[in-house]
């Protein structure tokens, strides 16, 4: 009775899954069928992207446009072909259905798009078969996980080894003690045997004395050394450290990510630090620029509220500056991004990586005068490396290298001269 | 009792190492300060300070210029000279915003120079233009143009610059979508001097492979005293007409 019904209960499973294997095949067919007459979905997509897509999504959601999911359903291709040629024409012509969709969306004209109506054709036929999911995003994620992948493996080759020295120290260690072990016990045999002398045995009943190692005074005034050392470079350090702010990281009012922005989305500092090249200030981004992309990307989240917040209430956001260089020091971006050439992680490290900013160099003195000692001044012939290019110092560098054959830095150009940054 | 205390002296040691070792430094505090009197600007420094200024309605030293105000000298230029010495406008402030003034921006070709043989024309591409495009573009353009900068992941529908309706895009249009924004692209103009914006319409030319028709343009364009041939050039001659209006005023600069 079990066995029977338990058999009836399977046949009943497999036309189900049956019919399910069949259900994507059937929807395919009819696509196919369906988008066939239409055009030629490939050619579709090609255009599609090419034209319509920052607008309009193949899908449901708004972009700019509505979404068109479903447009042959609400729109004939008769109605279709004129409006993406000049819809402004059927706007103009008192289409109620194209007045009503000009005025949904803001009065945002469509614009004309020269096109033939097999292309048009094309296009709708590509919407139709368009199902979300597998198309979009995907390449680009792609080569990120790759690197990621072989990251990991180079971590991974890297503990693989550490693991076996261990291994191998564990074993040597190991051998040592077995090899200490049959010693002893062969010296004991002897003992016993009495074949040792009293110096020997001696040595061999030595007890290892700590109190004695402990109050013996060379460990004592060795310990006394080193322990003044640190303390000593401990003080010293404090006191170097007064005034240097490295390693400085405040919390900010808005937790914005560089590793975010600057390192996934690959967004250029000068996009937000405007005034790098322009001026004295690298400048910190009002909000209208966060706004260029969040007026559409993570609208929720209780941090863009703060930024919309701050728009509306004319209240710009208080950043909290990460690196407050000195009044008594003169400092200008464009000095040295455009003349000097030098790139922004030179001085802010790998911007890209942080979470959170930190100061990466210690904005001492020490260390603007140590580079302007290195650096070699670049003039116009030293192209090919990316480098600035001073065609103002070319003539000066033709001089110079007449007589000298060590390069000219900016030292030599009054790179150290107190008045350059004190005044 | 003397045994004892010194046999604690290795464990001493070990503590006050450890101790001095954890005391890292917190990260949100800028540590000690000397002589903060001297680190802190007396006069209003645009983006350091201690204290709220009562002067500013938002209480920062940074202000924002009044409505209307139109940046001149020292920041960028409004004009530019082309090899003969003439110079034309840059177009700064001809073209509204929307439909209207895009159409009209359409019909003007760029107003930088470019240089004479083609070798020094890669180089001005190179140098002058291309880091412009990957400071201000390419997150969202991509480095082909193709619309595929990392920023789309997030930010959908960027604009094929080298294709479809895009690809026929004259230099006035593209200095006008910069500056004005179009479809989602919002308007750029405060990031962008209008200079930038027209060395960014070669590059993007360049992405276009129809520099040499940039380059043609640019070349008639300094003959239109001596023939107006077709529609386009007569607009160009109109738009160097407005030009020489802002020369006067950029003579001292």
């Amino acid at each position: 009775m079990f066995s029977k019904n338990r058999l009836n209960y399977l046949k009943y499973l497999s036309v189900w899954a049956f019919a399910l294997l069949l259900i994507p095949g059937a929807l395919w067919a009819q696509d196919s069928t369906k988008t066939g007459g239409g055009g030629d979905v490939a050619a579709g997509k090609t255009l599609f992207d090419n034209n319509c897509q920052q607008c309009h999504s193949p899908g449901a959601d708004v972009i700019v446009g509505p979404g068109l999911k479903g447009i042959m359903d609400r729109r004939s291709m008769e109605w279709l072909i004129p409006w993406v040629k000049n819809s402004a024409k059927v706007i103009a012509s008192g289409d109620p259905y194209a007045v009503k969709l000009y005025n949904k969306y803001n009065k945002t004209a469509m614009q004309s798009f020269s096109l033939s109506d097999e292309e048009i054709k094309n296009i709708f036929a590509y919407v139709q078969a368009y199902k979300p999911g597998p198309t979009g995003g995907s390449e680009q994620v792609d080569p990120k996980g790759q690197t990621a992948n072989t990251g990991s493996g180079q971590s991974n080759y890297f503990n693989l080894v550490l693991g076996v020295l261990v291994f191998v120290l564990i074993l040597i260690l190991a051998v040592l003690f077995l090899i200490i072990s049959v010693l002893r016990r062969y010296l004991n045999q002897q003992e016993n045997e009495g074949k040792l002398d009293e110096e020997d045995k001696e040595i061999l009943h030595e007890k290892f004395n700590i109190g004695k190692v402990l109050r013996h005074p060379a460990l004592l005034g060795g310990v006394a050394a080193i322990f003044l050392l640190v303390f000593a470079q401990a003080g010293l350090d404090t006191l170097l450290s007064v005034g240097v702010q490295q390693g400085y990281a405040p919390t900010q009012p808005i937790p914005f990510s560089h590793k975010l922005h600057a390192g996934q989305y690959e967004i250029g500092c000068e996009y937000c630090h405007t005034g790098v090249r322009k001026g004295k200030n690298a400048g910190i981004p009002s909000a209208n620029i966060c706004m260029n992309c969040h007026n559409a990307v993570k609208q929720g989240s209780p941090s863009m509220q703060k930024i919309y917040a701050a728009i509306e209430n004319n209240k710009p956001i208080e950043w909290v500056r990460v690196h407050n260089l000195q009044d008594f020091a003169y400092f200008n971006h464009s000095q040295h991004t455009v003349v000097g050439g030098i790139e922004c992680e030179t001085c802010h490290g790998e911007i890209k990586e942080m979470e959170v900013v930190q100061q990466q160099s210690p904005l001492t003195m020490g260390w603007c005068i140590d580079c302007h000692r290195k650096t070699v001044v670049q003039g116009a012939q030293d192209k090919g490396d990316g480098k600035a290019k001073n065609a103002y110092y070319d003539k000066l560098l033709e001089i110079h290298q007449k007589d000298s054959k060590k390069p000219i830095t900016v030292e030599n150009i009054g790179g150290l001269e107190c008045g350059k940054c004190h005044y | 009792m003397l045994l004892r205390s010194k046999k604690y002296i290795p464990l001493m040691l070990v503590l006050t190492v450890m101790v001095l070792s954890s005391c890292s430094r917190n990260p949100n505090s800028p540590g000690t300060e000397y002589a903060p009197q001297m680190y802190v600007s007396i006069p209003y420094e645009p983006y350091t300070q201690v204290k709220k200024n009562p002067l500013n309605p938002t209480g920062m030293n940074l202000r924002k210029p009044p409505e209307g105000t139109v940046a001149r000298k020292g920041h960028y230029n409004m004009t530019v000279e082309n090899d003969k010495g003439e110079r034309s406008a840059l177009l700064v402030y001809n073209f509204p915003a929307g439909e209207e003034g895009l159409k009209m921006a359409s019909k003007v070709s760029n107003p930088l120079a470019l240089p004479k043989d083609s070798a020094a024309i890669d180089k001005y591409i190179l140098e002058e233009c291309q880091p412009l495009y990957e400071r201000y573009c390419q997150h969202c353009h991509g480095a082909t143009g193709k619309g595929d900068g990392k920023v789309n992941d997030q930010y959908k529908g960027v604009a094929n610059l080298t294709a479809g309706a895009q690809k026929t895009n004259t230099s006035g249009h593209i200095f006008h979508v910069i500056t004005h924004g179009k479809g989602r692209m919002w308007p750029h103009k405060q990031i962008v001097t209008p200079e930038e914006r027209w060395k960014i319409a070669y590059y993007v030319h360049k992405l276009q492979g129809r520099l040499h028709e940039a380059v043609a343009n640019n070349r008639s364009d300094k003959n239109t005293s001596k023939a107006k041939a077709d529609e386009d050039k007569k607009t160009d001659s109109t738009a160097k007409k407005e030009a020489k209006k802002p020369e006067a005023e950029n003579k001292g600069h």
